[in-house]
């Protein structure tokens, strides 16, 4: 791009597309690549990594941004958190943009990458990594996302859950560039839960995406965040997918969302079904994970599927606070009582009438 | 960490012997180029600005993203300049707290002194970069909106409630100084329109007026003879009647 500011034997790369940052690959076996930098600057910061030569994927315009089809969305893989959280990713995607405002604080979303929240960690006979937090893979997981990969040899195209070995490496070929991620079309019945160690910006103890097809009629549900790995809890989606009002998208039976929450938090426990024996992330008794678990699961659906009758219970409140009201205003007539209260028309700084709750359950 | 340390100095030393490959590069940072020479690819921005161009205010805390002392604006958006190598910020807009608080704090910076004065200040300079992305796209931040931007950064000193005062403070008073821009840039547009108007009328009246009579116009000097002569109303109005049509006519032609 403007390579006239950075050049000394060739150091670092600044390529402008997919090709020249092929290039620049094959040029330097041994090139680190920094999209967003907010993973690998963590090791040189510490000194557990010491890059000789840089490859700077930030400035490749085929790599961000979202792009928008009837059966697929694509993001590019250098797009950043921030750009994730936006309305329009907000709008097709829930669970993502949920995901992507749960990780760190705004100053590192700004740089942090989808491709970097995915390939941060250990590659198989490379060097030592940093335990890794994959919160976007726990919903891409849900979602069955593939991954696009590119090399000099052509494109790769294998489901995200399979570019990890099973200690959570990343299988990702010598040479070969993360360039998109397709995800398939469900609706916006979706839903993400983290628990972290705090509020804000923390590693992740459990995290939990939910996302429920009213068109296929199918629940598919991931958890991680307490390993490197996301995995699907097939079971507790296929037994959720018998108890939902496919019709209405709600679901009718209250006691569903506790049952189904206990349903994953059991799963937690059993290895092989839910969950990889891998190293946790963060030390904590597994009684408060299961807990978080319970929590996450429950909520998410919530947020995915709401009870039958919830907006109609909405409705029948609104209509009897506006009974309420009615019915106030004709005993004050009765009694004689002055229609209006002592004071000037607006509060100050309110806003200009209209358009408020109460008138919009009268209509 | 020793390591890290061994490996800044090496950067400084060996430029570009064995194993620490050194890059030059140009950063912008608060609007002017500065020239980065012999630094090793690693370097993060973070380092780059503080010890080798000098930018103080931008603290080193953590250097692994926690605590947000670092922030500084890269084209406008927050960013921890620890996470960021320095060789990737060429030809990015960087702001640090210098361009906003010296040599006059602006509302952001001065609500800082007010409202979080009482603390040791070791956060300050990256928290006031974070309101003032905040500010520069929300005007007036609910509570919740405050604490969840200001939640990557780490205060040990003062309770969080500070901080929303004094962003609350300085957006109350960015929204005041504003309004008077506003009102200054509108009443200066009301003054021009009034000038205009005035123009306007003042041209009308000439049109409309008796037109001067020669000896009565500014540009001569008036002669006593002639202002005596004016006391005399009969010849005076005749004289006056007649120069008016005259001017009345060549206006309309």
């Amino acid at each position: 791009m403007d390579s006239g500011t950075a050049v000394a034997d060739r150091a670092v790369a600044f390529p402008g597309s997919v090709r020249e940052a092929l290039d620049a690959m094959t040029a330097c076996p041994q090139a680190t690549l920094v999209a967003g930098g907010t993973e690998v600057m963590t090791l040189v910061n510490s000194g557990a990594l010491r890059p000789s030569c840089l490859v700077v994927l930030d400035r490749i315009e085929e790599l961000r941004g979202v792009w928008f089809g009837d059966q697929e969305i694509v993001l590019g893989s250098a797009t950043t958190c921030a750009d994730l959280m936006q309305s329009d990713v907000r709008g097709v995607l829930p669970a993502l943009a949920q995901a992507a405002r749960s990780i760190a604080s705004p100053g590192v979303r700004s740089r942090a990458t989808l491709g970097g929240n995915l390939l941060s960690g250990k590659r198989p006979g490379g060097p030592a990594a940093a335990a890794p937090t994959r919160d976007l893979l726990t919903v891409l997981v849900a979602l069955n996302a593939v991954a696009v990969c590119r090399s000099e040899q052509g494109w790769r195209q294998l489901p995200v859950a399979e570019l990890y070995a099973r200690d959570g490496g990343v299988n990702l070929r010598p040479g070969e560039l993360l360039t998109a991620l397709r995800v398939p079309t469900c609706g916006g019945r979706q839903g993400f839960m983290k628990v972290g160690t705090r509020a804000g910006a923390a590693r992740s103890l459990v995290t939990f995406a939910l996302a429920a097809d009213l068109s296929a009629r199918t629940v598919t549900c991931a958890i991680g965040g307490f390993s490197p790995l996301a995995v699907r809890v097939d079971h507790a989606g296929q037994w959720l997918a018998e108890h939902v009002d496919w019709e209405n998208g709600a679901i009718p039976d209250p006691t569903t969302y506790p049952r189904f929450a206990r349903l994953i938090a059991e799963g937690l426990v059993v290895p092989g079904s839910a969950g990889p024996a891998g190293r946790t992330t963060v030390a904590v008794p597994q009684s408060y994970r299961e807990q978080a678990a319970e929590v996450c699961a429950r909520r998410a659906l919530v947020r995915a599927l709401p009870p039958a009758g919830w907006l109609e219970q909405v409705a029948q409140y609104q209509q009897r606070a506006e009974f309420v009201r009615n019915r106030a205003r004709v005993e004050r007539a009765e009694r004689g009582l002055p229609p209006e209260p002592p004071v000037p028309g607006q509060m100050p700084g309110a806003q200009p009438p209209g358009g408020g709750l109460s008138r919009g359950a009268g209509a | 960490m020793s390591e890290a340390d061994a490996g800044e100095a090496g950067a400084h030393a060996g430029a570009g012997s064995g194993g620490w490959p050194t890059v030059d590069f140009e950063l912008t940072v608060n609007g002017a180029p500065q020239r980065v020479t012999g630094a090793w690819v690693g370097e993060n921005l973070l380092f780059v600005l503080r010890e080798r161009l000098g930018f103080t205010a931008v603290k080193d805390g953590c250097g692994e993203g926690e605590c947000g002392a670092c922030t500084v604006l890269m084209e406008g958006r927050p960013t921890t300049a620890c996470l960021v190598p320095a060789v990737a910020a060429t030809g990015l807009a960087i702001e640090t707290p210098e361009v906003h608080a010296v040599p006059q704090p602006d509302p952001v910076a001065a609500a800082l002194a007010v409202h979080a004065g009482a603390g040791c200040g070791f956060c300050l300079p990256g928290i006031g970069m974070e309101m003032r992305a905040l500010l520069a796209h929300n005007g007036k931040p609910s509570a919740a909106a405050i604490r969840e931007t200001l939640s990557g950064h780490r205060c040990r000193c003062l309770p969080p409630e500070r901080f929303i005062a004094a962003t609350r403070d300085a957006a109350k008073t960015l929204a005041h100084k504003q309004a008077q821009a506003r009102a200054q840039a509108d009443a200066s547009a009301q003054d021009a329109q009034d000038a205009q108007a005035e123009r306007e009328l003042q041209a009308e009246r000439e049109l409309q007026a008796e037109p001067q009579p020669p000896h009565e116009s500014p540009i001569y000097p008036r002669v006593p003879a002639q202002a005596g002569e004016r006391t005399q109303p009969g010849g005076r109005a005749r004289a006056g009647e007649n120069d008016s049509e005259h001017e009345q006519a060549g206006a309309r032609s």
